[in-house]
């Protein structure tokens, strides 16, 4: 029982004050503090708690996640880093090692609404990086011998679907089934989509307000490419024409449109989607005002995203202790630097068993992460 | 409005009392609706503060109070007072002015004060202690939420 000294000191919140705290800890707090009591367990796990919670963390700022691999065990970590600040307030990061398999595609993902959706041959499992917890979704089946899973999140009701497209090698002609599947809806099960022009997607989707977009091509052998758009909320699907002409880049969120940005060396080219309707699109080219290969952390620096505030984000292709990211606004032709100390050193090393002589690759990068206590 | 309609007293729990200036109270939605419907004199008693807190909140809203001619208090000076504020507050009081804030309906002091709560609040421990909540979990299910939650738990 309580003892007398507490009885004293003690008060007592009513439910919503309690919500109130809740939803302002942070994640790895909101989730040990289940452990309080029945009450605090079930709070926590409300969907409607989970939707203020990840709507303040998204509020309170998005997160840069890198996740990385030794280069000797293969074994994967990652880092979250408050993504828009600066070095003057010393980043509060999060690390730990991930220990899901390893063999599957990390480079053509997007985190969408705090949720990624990771493709391996011939399953679609969706990992929340905040919750280190991956969820294995119902085998699709979807014509094709191997499939390409797209996340979509559709902001009007709060709903994550899941858009599965064959990619290459039609294993019986006549079978070709686009497939979606809602996160936590009351079926647990793929739907197909019908009516859809036979395409196949080449590279990475990118969820932006409710619409999920991916480059694919009508042919097996990957010739005349155009862009699709998936509207999470009413599942239509649309082509829209591109004008470039080679396979490489990413697409991203850029002065609120959807934009395909290359780079190559120091120089990044972006094709910016004016109007969907008319296939209209803008091009943009800049050179960066630094080196990639960064003469002041003496590492090589790679374009792995574009944040919230239109700003490109060099991350280093090796992570010593400290690392440096570099943030180049092509708007203003100006850059920041942000020294990440502290997180990829000797103590974090030895708590991972890594001697000295262990270094950390870079292999994916997402930026606009933000915290979700969802799990499934 | 006459000089004595300027201010404006409140009387807390313990019967103390405190004059303010009308501008500082009415921060207090609840005293807002008070003073709006006039079903109180000038003495507004407040059933559910004790002076300790009331004294801390009356602070807090003389330091937010917008002043004529003098609005131009820069925020990036306000928070940093804010955190001042709450900084050597302990937990029971944090958690007391939550409660005045809650019940003033003092929007901006309830997320200030939550929001200190959740960055100083470590421990299952200090929850179990200052909100008197009893863990009802049988061992075995603790044992089981703990271990789905390992990782929440690694410093």
């Amino acid at each position: 029982r309580v003892g007398k000294k507490r009885e004293s000191k003690a008060t007592s919140l009513p439910l919503d004050l309690i919500f109130e705290i809740l939803e302002r800890l942070p994640a790895k707090s909101a989730v040990k503090f289940r452990c309080v009591s029945k009450l605090w367990s079930s709070i926590t796990t409300l969907p409607s708690f989970i939707r203020s919670f990840d709507a303040r963390s998204s509020a309170t700022g998005p997160r840069l996640l890198i996740v990385s691999r030794t280069d000797k065990y293969n074994q994967r970590f990652v880092f979250s880093i408050p993504q828009n600040q600066n070095s003057d307030n010393q980043p509060v990061v999060d690390s730990y090692e991930m220990t899901i398999p390893t063999n599957y595609c990390l480079s053509c993902t997007d985190s969408v609404h705090g949720l990624i959706c990771i493709t391996r041959p011939r399953r679609v499992e969706i990992w929340n990086p905040t919750m280190r917890r991956v969820a294995t979704l119902p085998r699709p089946k979807t014509g094709g011998k191997d499939t390409h899973g797209f996340l979509g999140y559709d902001p009007i009701d709060g709903t994550y679907k899941v858009l599965c497209m064959p990619t290459f090698h039609l294993r019986h002609k006549g079978k070709y089934q686009p497939l979606v599947f809602t996160l936590g809806g009351a079926q647990d099960s793929w739907r197909v989509i019908h009516g859809v022009t036979e395409h196949y997607p080449l590279q990475c989707g990118k969820c932006i307000n409710g619409v999920v977009y991916y480059v694919a091509s009508l042919e097996i052998d990957g010739a005349a490419w155009f862009l699709v758009s998936f509207h999470v909320r009413s599942e239509k699907m649309s082509m829209i024409q591109v004008p470039w002409s080679h396979n490489r880049g990413f697409l991203s969120l850029y002065q609120g449109k959807l934009a395909r940005v290359t780079s190559n060396a120091d120089d990044i080219t972006m094709w910016i989607l004016e109007d969907a309707e008319k296939h209209e699109w803008s091009c943009k080219h800049f050179h960066l005002p630094f080196p990639s290969n960064d003469p002041v952390s003496n590492t090589f620096l790679r374009l792995k995203g574009v944040n919230d505030a239109d700003e490109l984000i060099y991350v280093p292709r090796k992570l010593v202790n400290p690392f440096h990211i570099l943030y180049y606004h092509p708007g203003r032709n100006s850059f920041r630097r942000v020294i990440v100390d502290g997180v990829a050193d000797e103590q974090f090393m030895r708590r991972n068993g890594l001697d000295d002589k262990t270094s950390l690759i870079t292999i994916s990068a997402y930026s606009n992460h933000i915290d979700t206590l969802l799990s499934f | 409005m006459s000089k004595s309609e300027k201010k404006i007293v409140l009387k807390s729990l313990d019967n103390e009392a405190f004059e303010v200036e009308k501008a500082v109270a009415l921060q207090s939605q609840t005293i807002w609706v008070m003073c709006e419907d006039k079903c109180v004199g000038n003495e507004i008693p407040l059933e559910n503060v004790t002076g300790q807190i009331l004294a801390k909140v009356i602070d807090y809203c003389k330091k937010h109070a917008v002043v004529d001619g003098d609005g131009d208090e820069s925020s990036e000076e306000l928070k940093n007072w804010d955190t001042e504020f709450t900084k050597n507050m302990d937990q029971s009081t944090l958690f007391n002015m939550i409660l005045a804030a809650n019940y003033l309906n003092i929007k901006s002091l309830l997320n200030l004060t939550c929001q200190a709560v959740a960055d100083k609040t470590k421990t299952i421990d200090e929850f179990h202690t200052f909100l008197n909540i009893e863990n009802n979990f049988t061992p075995e299910e603790e044992a089981q939420i703990c271990q789905e939650n390992l990782w929440a738990f690694d410093d």
